[in-house]
């Protein structure tokens, strides 16, 4: 989870770098476009088997394959996402007299915030699952936990663990669809 | 009141579009508090010259309204109004959408005046065209603008918010904010403004009182496009 927060919240300020419409200069959003590509083509498999080799067994390396991995592919949706927003917004906004942070704050923050969330949320469930298959080749998290009681063949540990992961997805589901909800209802 | 008037192409919204800065020129002056005519120079500067800041600044100081109104969809229309001031709150308090009580007031007694109290809090996304365009000129005057500019503002609405958004147009100039407007219906010239320039491939061929567009002038003006008048 933490791993997915932090490089949704790098991927934001990328994305807002690398879209056309953000008056960024274009060499810096050829810079981050290139950059994220090659983030997320490499698998994390590859990134966690590079980190543990670097870093040994435990956690620092599956939340560095998963952040590194989830950045490349979440710059990507949104900066997708950022470009197909409505420019009227932003045309009003800069006949107000405001500058490029203002007219990402007010003119296009709020029309993708949404469903940058959205994609948090569904990439937060993607990587629950991804760490578990870090996990055993030596990457932490709840697969270490998982390849460990396989190894002892503690199976009563293993249908645990097992059921705990599909709690944990199907919670994490629900509370993703509500808070979505609660984003995209218009007040009355 | 000032309208702009010519046929479709003529260049009435890029005269807007140029003296906003979103379309750039190619040539001449935009002369602002101050004139420059028969050979005596005024203390007015010229738009055109301006750097980025001063762009900014500019923009500041006169209102736009759009055709298609360019509110934000999904904020609440008090917080649309109070993007008009933009420019006159500093960033940081802006960035958390921080307003002080001042323009608070302000903007409730804009909506107030123009009925929009009781949609105060409901996202501008719901809003019929007729409210919409009134947020947008709450949010112009939100600017203490000395100017209004209009780009075919009523285009895009039914003949009673048409009537509505003119009548506020017309109370917004009674009140001494020149109201530059784009607009194709020469009824509503004639109803509203004080002065009409007609403009034909980029030429000026009139400036004067609207009832002196006769039909030879409005010909001229419109060509083959008379026939589409009302």
């Amino acid at each position: 989870m933490a791993s997915t927060i932090l490089s949704a919240l790098i991927a934001i300020v990328l994305a807002f770098l690398a879209a056309n419409n953000t008056r960024s200069p274009l060499w810096l959003r050829q810079v981050i476009r290139t950059g994220a590509a090659f983030l997320r083509t490499m698998p994390e498999l590859a990134w966690a088997v590079m980190f543990v080799m670097a870093f040994g067994v435990g956690a620092i390396p599956g939340f560095l394959a998963l952040a590194l991995h989830t950045v490349g592919s979440l710059t990507k949706l949104f900066y997708e996402a950022i470009s197909t927003a409505s420019p009227k917004p932003v045309r009003g906004l800069v006949a107000c007299g405001a500058g490029p942070v203002q007219s990402v704050r007010f003119g296009l923050w709020p029309q993708v915030k949404p469903i940058i969330l959205s994609y948090v949320f569904m990439r937060l469930e993607i990587n629950f699952r991804q760490s578990t298959i870090l996990g055993l080749v030596g990457a932490g998290g709840i697969g270490q936990e998982l390849i460990t009681n396989i190894q002892l063949s503690r199976y009563d540990q293993i249908s645990i663990t097992l059921l705990l992961i599909i709690v944990v997805v199907s919670l994490l589901d629900s509370v993703s669809s509500r808070v979505r909800r609660q984003i995209l209802e218009p007040r009355s | 009141m000032v309208a702009v008037i010519g046929r479709s192409g003529a260049g009435k919204s890029t005269l807007l579009h140029v003296m906003n800065g979103s379309t750039p020129a190619t040539g001449g002056q935009i002369l602002y508090h101050g004139y420059k005519s028969h050979g005596h120079e005024g203390n007015g500067r010229d738009i055109l010259c301006s750097n980025a800041r001063q762009w900014r600044q500019w923009r500041s100081e006169y209102g736009m309204i759009f055709q298609d109104f360019c509110l934000v969809p999904r904020l609440d229309v008090l917080t649309n109004v109070l993007l008009g001031r933009l420019n006159h709150t500093s960033t940081v308090k802006f960035f958390f959408k921080i307003f002080s009580d001042e323009d608070r007031t302000r903007a409730i007694t804009l909506l107030q005046w123009l009925g929009l109290l009781p949609q105060a809090l409901q996202r501008a996304e719901n809003l019929s065209g007729g409210q919409m365009q009134r947020v947008a000129i709450c949010r112009a005057l939100m600017q203490n603008p000395q100017l209004l500019l209009a780009d075919e503002p009523v285009a895009s609405l039914d003949p009673k918010n048409t009537q509505r958004i003119m009548e506020v147009l017309r109370q917004i100039s009674e009140n001494g904010i020149t109201v530059m407007i784009n607009l194709h219906s020469i009824e509503l010239v004639r109803q509203y403004c004080t002065r009409a320039i007609g403009i034909a491939q980029g030429e000026i061929l009139f400036d004067g009182p609207p009832d002196r567009l006769d039909e030879s002038l409005l010909r001229r003006l419109y060509g083959d496009e008379m026939e589409t008048l009302h």
